[in-house]
């Protein structure tokens, strides 16, 4: 039997022991910005990341091409009957966006909750242990990101800014487990105040977020969205959606309700995200400054927020 | 070719954040999780063929790495990639020769990497996941997974390591 450890190894074996609940302790909590070292190296780690995340999306991509060919047919007839909605619905949005500009106009009112910019990244990695779920993206404070921000795909929300380097930084989704991750989200109902609750957790079988402390009295359905509110101390923007109520459930003392939402977008598969930051000067002088490159950091025009 | 066995390392360890995350990405449907440790792996056959103190310091920067860049908690990968990596290489000279034992060591050190990590995340609240559940989905995939790697990587790497021995024989005196 080889010995494992002599007597100097097994006081070495302690001291690490020592260190390691040490550094976990330090580390643990929530950090706004992480050590110069470490965005270093995230930074220069991060610069050969986006190099494979290339790669691999490319490879990707061939592979859904010609999945993409074998679903054209469908698809195509689903996009069809689409589109006959399509023009009905501009025209509408239209119509709605020049009302709301003449009665803000009227209001007085400058800063929304729904205003924002925006600036596009790509994912350069994810925690492969899928303990903790984020991601990084090739986007860092240089661009104007600050911690807290909302990072958005397409389809909705998928996270936060969860801490930056210099060229990169690291995105807190939705669906990871820390007991801080909380973000305030409302529920549209028709005709009514909307209903604010907490993104709180996420529900593993289920594979669906956790909406918690609704009241008890609020009407709230399976179907309907949820979007962010745009209150609450991280600087989100209100009115990205999240997802879709898929069920409802009393906590035990009947005080709160709690539903389970499905998320709008898609967590483990996403290749651009946007980073949106609320009336911010910071991202706007960014993109001034980096028109001439080929990132096209636009800014969006939300869709009409109605409060 | 002295650098060889650290590009490898390094290509895998951003393989498992890259590569794998999109050619093989979870879906909301499944419940299985596949964790790739395959830079764990090839730290084992490292230390086992070239020396524990060899796996040590492969397994301290690589679980250094590992802390940085895919969290912002320190120590954890820092510590267990570190013992595991010095475990692995003080086990019985057989194992250099006979390839069930050393999937043995890789099943043993991959697992209690995982429930390393299952009582860590379950002691800071990071995940409330029973122990039932952990092993059902998260372990028994994984032990498969990276089970399925090193009958890949194990003839290539062994290969490998002992032309790179021989050559440093060869060099010293």
């Amino acid at each position: 039997m080889p010995h494992f450890f002599s007597n100097k190894r097994l006081i070495l074996l302690m001291v690490s022991i020592i260190l390691l609940v040490v550094l976990v302790g330090l580390t643990l909590r929530e950090r706004e910005e992480v050590t110069l070292p470490e965005q270093f190296m995230n930074d220069s780690v991060g610069a050969v990341q986006s190099v494979f995340q290339r790669s691999a999306h490319f490879v990707r991509g061939l592979y859904d091409n010609v999945i993409d060919v074998i679903n054209v047919y469908e698809e195509n007839e689903r996009l069809k009957t689409q589109m006959n909605d399509y023009a009905l619905i501009t025209s509408e949005v239209e119509g709605l966006r020049q009302e709301n500009a003449s009665l803000l106009e009227m209001q007085e009112l400058s800063d929304r909750l729904g205003d924002y910019s925006s600036v596009s990244a790509l994912v350069i990695e994810r925690q492969p242990d899928q303990w903790t779920e984020t991601i990084g993206i090739n986007r860092g404070s240089q661009h104007g990101i600050e911690s807290d921000m909302a990072v958005i795909t397409v389809d909705g929300l998928v996270g936060r800014i969860q801490h930056t380097g210099m060229f990169t930084s690291q995105v807190q989704l939705l669906s990871d487990g820390e007991r801080m991750n909380r973000i305030s989200a409302k529920v549209e109902i028709e005709d009514e105040n909307p209903v604010h609750g907490f993104i709180e957790g996420w529900d593993r079988e289920e594979g669906a977020l956790r909406l918690q402390k609704m009241e008890a009295e609020a009407e709230i359905e399976e179907g309907q969205s949820v979007s962010t509110s745009g209150l609450g101390g991280l600087a989100f923007p209100a009115d990205i959606p999240i997802g879709e109520i898929i069920d409802i459930q009393m906590d035990e003392y009947g005080l709160t309700q709690t539903a389970l939402v499905e998320p709008a977008a898609d967590y483990y598969n996403m290749e651009h995200v946007m980073v949106l930051d609320r009336n911010s000067s910071a991202l706007e002088d960014f993109e001034e400054e980096d028109e001439s490159e080929e990132e096209e950091a636009v800014e969006l025009d939300p869709e009409g927020g109605t409060d | 070719m002295r650098y060889l066995l650290p590009l490898f390392v390094a290509v895998l360890f951003l393989f498992e954040g890259t590569w794998f995350q999109v050619l093989f990405p979870r879906t909301l449907e499944s419940e299985f999780i596949w964790v790739p440790r395959f830079t764990l792996v090839l730290i084992v056959l490292i230390s086992i063929y070239k020396g524990s103190s060899t796996g040590l310091i492969y397994g301290i920067i690589v679980g250094f790495f590992q802390d940085v860049v895919y969290s912002s908690l320190l120590g954890i990968y820092l510590f267990s990639y570190g013992l595991l990596g010095y475990m692995s290489g003080v086990s019985y000279e057989a194992v250099k020769n006979r390839v069930t034992l050393l999937f043995v060591v890789v099943v043993l050190v991959v697992s209690s990497l995982e429930l390393f990590t299952y009582g860590i995340y379950q002691g800071i609240g990071y995940t409330a996941m029973p122990f039932a559940d952990f092993a059902q989905y998260r372990w028994l995939p994984s032990l498969l997974l990276n089970g399925v790697f090193l009958m890949i990587i194990v003839f290539p790497i062994r290969k490998l390591i002992r032309r790179l021995n021989d050559e440093e024989r060869l060099l010293s005196p």
